[in-house]
């Protein structure tokens, strides 16, 4: 029983100029959960209409399952315990322009009308997480 | 510049109901962009994160000092703006305003904020995860101003930089911890804040403030307590503040003063951090207008010319003023203030008695000279910080019986005052304005000719009833008719 708000956004192709490496890192990206609300919450009316997000309601998702798309990408240290790479917003986030998700979700999540402002999914967690689930790759210090 | 205000609340219409949702749709840069972006919270409900992460995160955006990130609340919406913040507890209280906790564990913060040019106003932030802390300041310089902070075994305020300035804000912990405010590179610059543990936490802080660089900053009238040392490295240039600690204090920290004498509730679950009569926090701050003009309850500084020490000021109560012709006209204004801790009987310190009959005992002016000017027999002269007003009056139309001799004649002034308030209305004689509502200052004017007997004619029905309460202690002791025979109840000032 969660609601999930996604970044659509993208910093690096939308934003001008575009941000250097490290605010993009340190910004979320598109496909970052933004934040996981427990259902029922009332949305404001940006969250629902704005392009740059998307809202999903999954029924079937548990709220601490959703947490781990919450965590930062630590920066990776070295033996002087000096960060070698950027702390990135999101560790993982989910594809969700990944062939593996129904095309109605792809549809969807392409809108940036927002005619639809939440998708419900119905799919098991498991299922699109084992599908669909990244890992943020880490980005060098510039 | 434009400045993009979004509100943000569970309520209906808000343009977010996330913290996190407004953060992420500000633009990554708001100098291009050309506008600055203003988040205002509204006390729909407790803003609450769970899961170990910051309930708001600030970064990665291009600023400068005309294109700012501020966060702060609606109309009304602040605990500053509750109707009762004078005698509300001071401490996080979400049924008081606008509050936001979160179970942020370690570095993160309640709130996090990276970006420069970030400014936080009117919060109340609270940590309750492992270990963490109530703003992580990622080193960059967020300006915090009126808020309260409680923070766990990390802090209040966590990784500060130098740059960085804090005023009017309770930063206090809820846990045994290192801190209270743990410097990234060096402490932030501190104005006019409460910086405390405490008494009952399992041990106190090790230091009120630690950093790893000790680049220089500024600590003025301050109030740190509750704390074992107060700084490491010593890399602060401290102003009137003062603290509990009796030892190795740098100049310009007073110390040795007892924790729970100056303020109202020392412990964790009924803490209360707002000043107690009597606190020598009291009047021994350094006036500065630019940092602390209005303290963390909405109260102006100073008050009676007093500059208190931490975020919060005392009001001065009974700020009464009178102007007497002694030509038998009188003209006079009569204000009272107080609220339910701090009543009238608040100044009884700064009176004291004289004991000449023919002298009036009216005003302590706390620290300035008051200029009365009256002809026809008066005198003025200071006592320490109290200044008494002399009065002589050749033909006795009006006399001072305000102090303490009962043997006087009855047309003097504890008698007028006695018989006109509790028996004598006399309607149209004097007009009546009152200013203000609880905590009130209550003033009265007007201008009315004194009776054959010396009577002053105020219509006692016409005072409000806390007003009344008030008058009625002071009438009961020791005895009805000497309205100052209880010390210092009462306080007039000249009015010009």
């Amino acid at each position: 029983m969660t609601e999930l708000l996604f970044m659509k956004w993208d910093h690096s192709t939308q934003s001008i100029p575009r941000p250097p490496a490290r605010d993009l890192a340190a910004l979320p990206r598109r496909f970052d959960l933004i934040t996981a609300e427990p259902d029922g919450l009332r949305w404001g009316t940006e969250e629902l209409s704005n392009p740059r997000f998307r809202i999903i309601a999954w029924p079937l998702l548990e709220i601490n399952d959703a947490r781990e798309f919450l965590s930062p990408l630590l920066p990776r240290l070295d033996i002087n315990l000096q960060a070698v790479t950027y702390q990135q917003y999101r560790a993982f986030f989910l594809d969700l322009s990944s062939l593996s998700m129904p095309l109605a979700l792809r549809s969807w999540w392409q809108d940036d009308s927002r005619a639809a402002s939440k998708f419900s999914v119905s799919l098991p967690p498991s299922t699109v997480t084992a599908a669909v689930k990244r890992a943020r790759a880490e980005v060098l210090l510039a | 510049m434009a400045v993009i205000v979004k509100t943000i609340g569970s309520g209906a219409g808000r343009d977010f109901s996330t913290l996190a949702g407004w953060a992420a749709s500000i633009p990554a840069n708001l100098v291009t962009d050309g506008n600055s972006y203003e988040g205002h919270c509204y006390n729909d409900s407790e803003f609450v994160g769970t899961g170990g992460g910051s309930i708001l995160t600030l970064t990665g955006h291009t600023t400068d000092a005309s294109h700012t990130i501020t966060l702060t609340t609606g109309p009304g919406q602040s605990f500053r703006d509750n109707a009762n913040v004078q005698t509300n507890a001071l401490r996080y209280n979400a049924a008081n305003g606008v509050a936001i906790t979160s179970d942020a564990g370690g570095d993160a913060g309640t709130i996090n904020i990276g970006d420069s040019n970030v400014f936080l106003a009117n919060l109340q932030v609270k940590n309750t995860g492992y270990h963490g802390n109530g703003i992580a300041c990622g080193e960059s310089d967020p300006q915090i101003e009126d808020c309260i902070v409680a923070g766990d075994a990390r802090g209040a305020l966590y990784n500060t930089d130098h740059n960085q300035t804090v005023r009017n804000c309770l930063l206090y912990v809820l846990e045994p911890s290192a801190q209270i405010i743990q410097g990234g590179h060096g402490i932030a610059n501190l104005y006019f804040c409460t910086i405390v543990a405490p008494s009952d936490v399992d041990a106190p802080p090790t230091k009120a403030f630690n950093t790893g660089y000790g680049t220089a900053s500024v600590a003025e009238n301050c109030a740190i307590f509750g704390c074992a040392a107060l700084d490491s490295p010593a890399s602060i240039t401290y102003t009137t503040c003062m603290t509990d600690l009796s030892s190795g204090l740098p100049s310009g920290v007073t110390g040795s003063k007892t924790y729970a004498d100056q303020f109202q509730n020392i412990t964790t679950t009924s803490a209360d951090w707002r000043e107690k009569p009597g606190a020598a926090l009291r009047g021994a701050g350094t006036a500065d207008a630019t940092n602390g003009a209005i303290d963390i309850a909405t109260t102006a500084r100073p008050q009676g010319g007093n500059w208190d020490i931490g975020c919060w000021q005392s009001i001065v109560a009974g700020d009464t003023t009178l102007t007497i012709d002694v030509q038998a006209t009188v003209e006079f204004s009569l204000a009272l203030s107080g609220d339910a801790n701090s009543p009238v009987e608040a100044l009884a310190a700064d009176r004291r008695d004289v004991q000449n009959p023919l002298e009036m005992g009216l005003v302590t002016v706390n620290d300035g000279a008051c200029p009365l000017g009256f002809e026809g027999g008066v005198a003025s002269g200071l006592a320490g910080n109290v200044e008494w007003l002399s009065l002589g009056f050749a033909d006795r139309n009006i006399v001072s019986e305000w102090l303490s001799q009962p043997s006087i004649d009855g047309s003097f002034v504890g008698e007028w005052l006695k018989s006109s308030l509790l028996d004598t209305p006399a309607p149209g004689e004097f007009a009546t304005s009152l200013i203000g509502v609880p905590p009130l200052t209550i003033e009265f004017q007007g201008q009315t000719q004194l009776t054959a007997d010396g009577v002053l004619p105020i219509e006692w029905s016409a005072l409000p009833a806390i007003m009344r309460v008030s008058l009625e202690r002071l009438l009961s002791s020791p005895t009805k008719r000497r309205i100052l025979g209880t010390s210092g109840r009462l306080r007039l000032l000249k009015r010009q």
